[in-house]
């Protein structure tokens, strides 16, 4: 399997439970989204030495080590941000949920995340990806420039990007609980 | 970043390269500029990984062809409305809200609001069209309908905080419950109780009314919170470090400071789906302070048992807490 696809299938389906560790151990949300770039270019740059056996203990690591960099970077260290370092285990609930995502869960998703774009933009990228009309196509159907067309995918495809990683499904909820369950009966015998 | 790579995407779709099982190298190919742009960093590659994962996943969507509009048919659409008006005007409900729920779209699609919702755990930030923020949280359902003449949001269930831009041409107005919220550029978090609503202002102010009166019931503003029920409101000055424990579920965490575990326990049963149940009065009153994961109720539970020395027993859909044997 090549890097890229290794990627795509085994790190983005973990952007949610990525993003909600970055959020619950860093207390200034402006810096997740730099977070996850940047550890998405260390995961990759890792992998592409080596095809890691398991990716989400590479990703949570990566994630981990980031923000101990940080700590040390910024050089205000209070005590409540090295009590959170002790602590900063990614819980198995976060690790532990698996995308597996069934189509028709996949198409409402979809669905759920077109309705939330402007209508302009949702219609563009309709007639480009339902109706199958290229750009050029689409622009004359809609009497806009190609450009704009163009404009237009480019912020349907950033909101896609960034929803899509980031929605669960009602199975994932389920795996979590039962993720949550096992721990318990391990930690009580 | 990330626009860069939606922008190289789009750009290689405009010229027709995105075919079926396209790889990164053979975009490096056919344009020198983006083999470079790959080339600086891996955080560019796999900021167009994602973005590319994006494209393919919606290619799905040309299966289903059962999303698209219906086609244009004005008459009948127009009488399901005036129909639909009749009938929930008179409860109050948000037009807009009906004919969404149903699934019908309206010809024109002038009258489509916006759905967000987040499911129980769930946290989301929506950015409206006129730049608006929305942070909703667990369990939430928000319908928004803003258009150039007006900007109107349904705040159906849940809790979330807003960051509204500055527009005096729009007034910015909440429907939640029985209540309308009205804004004028300003920081705050709304949430629908039972019996009523909260509001809590960190900047700015917010009027709130009656929406069967229109008759305003009072003003918020920063450092105040509201709080109504069955028509009355209560306006209370709140601390800076009391509003930030309320909010602090925008960062997934629960702040609590001297407060009895009911509500403590009422609180992590919004955000997870095995519900704390506190068994007996004594249990109930016991005052908690510090910072949990809002996502981990059974972290909290081994709390009690290990810091508090609480009898805590798990089952299935719960896990049942009373105070320790005496």
């Amino acid at each position: 399997m090549s890097v890229d696809d290794w990627f795509m299938n085994e790190i983005l389906p973990l952007e949610g439970a990525l993003i909600r560790f970055l959020r619950a151990n860093w207390r200034n949300g402006g810096d997740v989204e730099d977070f996850r770039q940047e550890v998405y270019a260390r995961v990759y740059a890792a992998a592409s030495r080596q095809l890691p056996d398991y990716p989400k203990a590479l990703l949570f690591t990566t994630a981990r080590n980031l923000l101990i960099d940080q700590v040390r970077r910024s050089k205000i260290v209070s005590i409540e941000t090295v009590m959170d370092l002790d602590t900063l285990n990614v819980s198995r609930d976060e690790a532990s949920m698996q995308q597996v995502i069934t189509a028709r869960e996949e198409i409402r998703m979809l669905e759920a995340e077109l309705e939330k774009l402007p209508r302009r933009t949702r219609e563009i990228f309709l007639l480009r990806k339902v109706d199958g009309l290229s750009q050029r196509e689409t622009a004359k159907r809609l009497r806009v420039s190609e450009p704009t067309v163009e404009r237009h995918l480019r912020k349907g495809i950033l909101h896609l990007a960034n929803a899509l990683n980031r929605t669960t499904s009602r199975r994932d909820e389920a795996v979590q609980r039962t993720a949550g369950e096992m721990k318990r009966f391990e930690d009580e015998n | 970043m990330d626009r860069e790579a939606a922008g190289w995407l789009t750009r290689f779709d405009r010229a027709g390269c995105l075919a079926v099982g396209t790889s990164v190298e053979d975009l490096c190919r056919e344009d020198a500029a983006f083999a470079t742009w790959i080339g600086e960093s891996f955080a560019h590659r796999t900021a167009f990984l994602r973005v590319l994962a994006a494209w393919q996943r919606a290619d799905r969507l040309s299966a289903f062809t059962d999303i698209r509009p219906a086609p244009r048919q004005v008459i009948p659409g127009v009488a399901k409305l005036a129909a639909a008006v009749a009938l929930f005007a008179v409860a109050g409900l948000s037009v807009l809200a009906v004919m969404n729920r149903t699934g019908e779209e309206m010809a024109g699609s002038a009258l489509v609001a916006q759905t967000f919702e987040t499911e129980l755990g769930g946290q989301e930030t929506v950015t409206l069209p006129d730049g608006s923020v929305i942070e909703l949280n667990t369990d939430t359902v928000i319908l928004a309908d803003v258009t150039n003449e007006h900007r109107h949001v349904e705040l159906l269930r849940g809790e979330a905080y807003f960051e509204i831009a500055h527009d005096p041409s729009r007034p910015f107005t909440i429907a939640v419950g029985d209540e309308t919220v009205t804004v004028l550029g300003t920081k705050f978090s709304v949430q629908k109780l039972e019996t009523g609503i909260e509001v809590m202002v960190t900047e700015g102010r917010v009027q709130i009314e009656e929406r069967a009166a229109e008759v305003p019931l009072t003003y918020v503003a920063g450092g105040q919170r509201a709080l109504t029920s069955a028509g009355s409101v209560l306006v209370e000055k709140q601390d800076v470090a009391e509003t930030q424990r309320e909010m602090s579920w925008r960062t997934g965490r629960l702040d609590f400071a001297d407060t009895p575990l009911s509500k403590v326990a009422a609180e992590f049963n919004r955000y997870n789906e095995t519900k704390l149940v506190i068994a007996d009065d004594a249990a109930a009153q016991i005052a908690i302070g510090g910072s949990f994961k809002s996502n981990n109720v059974d972290a909290f539970a081994r709390l009690l048992r290990d810091g508090l020395g609480m009898e805590v027993v798990w089952h299935a859909e719960e896990i049942r807490v009373h105070s320790s044997p005496q």
